[in-house]
């Protein structure tokens, strides 16, 4: 491209970016017992909306992209739709049973939603979301993960201990990986060859190999763990330790424990800020969000959200405003 | 015939359903007590004695076995509740433990006490948390006694009955 030209392309983009710089991180937290999700601002670690929600709210998926943050309402047999410029509840999904773990296809195009009730997931259409498929799945379904390039969906059946791998188009189950006792939360690594499955009875993390679809390390972590999140880089993985109210810090290379961080009672939802490079924990004990710097690994702060903060999925998105 | 037995199987779907269905419930109360923080910890974290500050229990054994601490409460109603040890750290002034079977309507019930210090000079806050499930774990119909409503309401009696009990241990004699 002839100099000229690289410049105006250069230029151009410069005005689309600065134009799109209303994109910032929130991180959204569902709060099962005040039934509403705590809004917080990542530039100033503030809560700055709650948006009151269905019955029992744990469940969360959020879409930059599409403005949108999906929350399960367990008691309430609903999946919310939270529009993020208004920070308020557009939309009700009507499921079944009770709908709990939550993630969204990578365009977000497709909602699945895991009824742990009637032990299937739904794959709902987000922009109809009348249109609707059915996945058997195993017994109580819980986390899910899906793949990068959106071919593959991971749900770990807490009661069958073990992972079922779905082709998305199909919806066909081309696997089941057992792992450890009642798997709970799952995280994938940003480039989707691992998945870290928390065993909550075995106190421990399995780690799944994408490519082979078979368990290559389990990891002992603390007492009786929920939840995990992978760093950008994909070298450390995070997990939180419900009863030790402490949150394991994993070394994806070494497969051990490194560090543990006290944070507040019962953590169970984290995420990663990349752009800041701190960790954030629902505290279901202490109704909070714990704020821990990646780089230190301490607990920086604490900030106050709802009743039974739990945040269960990837809650963290820059959404545009 | 068909009809007959899709209806048969409509009406024992209940009883084959899978646990996976009640959320966790919280109780979590505290107290001001006009005492120093270590005295009312001394207090809190002796496993063995807890018929000295709480009015419901009648006598508490203390057991160490290979898997842990446990201690047997006897209560004054009847009845009993076995309970492990979990932790107790000097330090945070904390101390955790589980129910392992007893005569509360609960399960998986852990619960963590915390003494803190303050608000005022020679005071000390105690706060008292506990995480459990309703005692009937699959899907409704939830027969009575064993709902959330139940659980709560006899975690809530064992708290408000101790805590003012440990608050007259730790600030009388």
């Amino acid at each position: 491209m002839p100099f000229p030209t690289q410049l105006a392309v250069f230029s151009l983009w410069l005005t689309v970016l600065s134009a799109s710089c209303q994109a910032e991180p929130y991180a959204y937290i569902t709060n099962q017992g005040s039934n509403n999700v705590s809004v917080i601002d990542l530039a100033t670690d503030k809560v700055i909306a709650t948006i009151p929600v269905g019955k029992g709210p744990v469940g969360v998926a959020v879409s930059g992209t599409k403005r949108r943050v999906y929350v399960s309402n367990v008691d309430g047999k609903s999946v919310s739709v939270i529009d993020t410029a208004q920070n308020r509840a557009v939309h009700e999904i009507s499921t079944e049973g009770a709908p709990v773990g939550l993630v969204l296809s990578p365009d977000a195009e497709t909602l699945y939603v895991a009824d742990w009730f009637d032990d299937q997931v739904l794959a709902i259409n987000t922009a109809d979301p009348s249109q609707r498929r059915t996945i058997a799945a195993g017994k109580a379904p819980a986390g899910m993960a899906a793949s990068p390039d959106g071919k593959r969906l991971y749900i770990a059946n807490r009661d069958s201990n073990n992972i079922a791998v779905v082709d998305t188009s199909s919806l066909q189950t081309l696997a089941h990986i057992s792992v450890g006792e009642h798997p709970f939360g799952v995280a994938l690594s940003p480039d989707g060859t691992h998945l870290y499955v928390v065993n909550v009875y075995a106190n421990s993390v399995s780690v799944i190999d994408t490519a082979s679809l078979s368990v290559t390390a389990s990891i002992a972590v603390g007492e009786h763990p929920y939840c995990a999140a992978v760093s950008p880089d994909g070298k450390r993985v995070y997990v939180t330790n419900t009863q030790a109210d402490s949150v394991a810090v994993l070394d994806s290379v070494t497969n051990k424990t490194i560090a543990t961080i006290a944070v507040d009672a019962v953590p169970e939802g984290i995420a990663y800020n990349g752009d800041s490079h701190k960790i954030y924990v629902a505290s279901w004990g202490d109704n909070s969000v714990s704020v821990i710097d990646a780089n230190s690994n301490k607990k920086l702060a604490s900030i106050p959200t709802g009743d039974k903060s739990r945040a269960f999925g990837q809650f963290i998105a820059a959404t545009p405003h | 015939m068909k009809k007959l037995l899709a209806i048969l199987a409509a009406l024992l779907l209940p009883l084959t359903a899978a646990a996976h269905g009640p959320s966790p419930q919280k109780v979590e109360k505290e107290i001001v007590i006009k005492a120093e923080p270590a005295k009312v910890w001394a207090i809190v974290k002796d496993f063995g004695n807890m018929q000295k500050w709480h009015p419901a229990v009648a006598s508490d054994k203390l057991e160490t076995k290979d898997d842990g601490t446990f201690r047997l409460l006897t209560l004054k109603d009847g009845g009993t509740i076995l309970e492990r040890l979990k932790s107790s750290d000097d330090a945070d002034m904390k101390l955790k433990y589980e129910i392992i079977e007893g005569v509360l309507p609960v399960a998986d019930y852990n619960a963590t006490m915390t003494v803190k210090p303050g608000p005022g000079a020679g005071e000390s806050t105690v706060v008292w948390m506990a995480r459990f499930y309703r005692v009937y774990k699959l899907n409704p119909p939830i027969p009575p006694g064993q709902d959330d409503e139940s659980a709560i309401k006899a975690v809530t009696g064992v708290f408000e009955a101790g805590l003012p009990g440990l608050k007259k241990a730790a600030e009388g004699n």
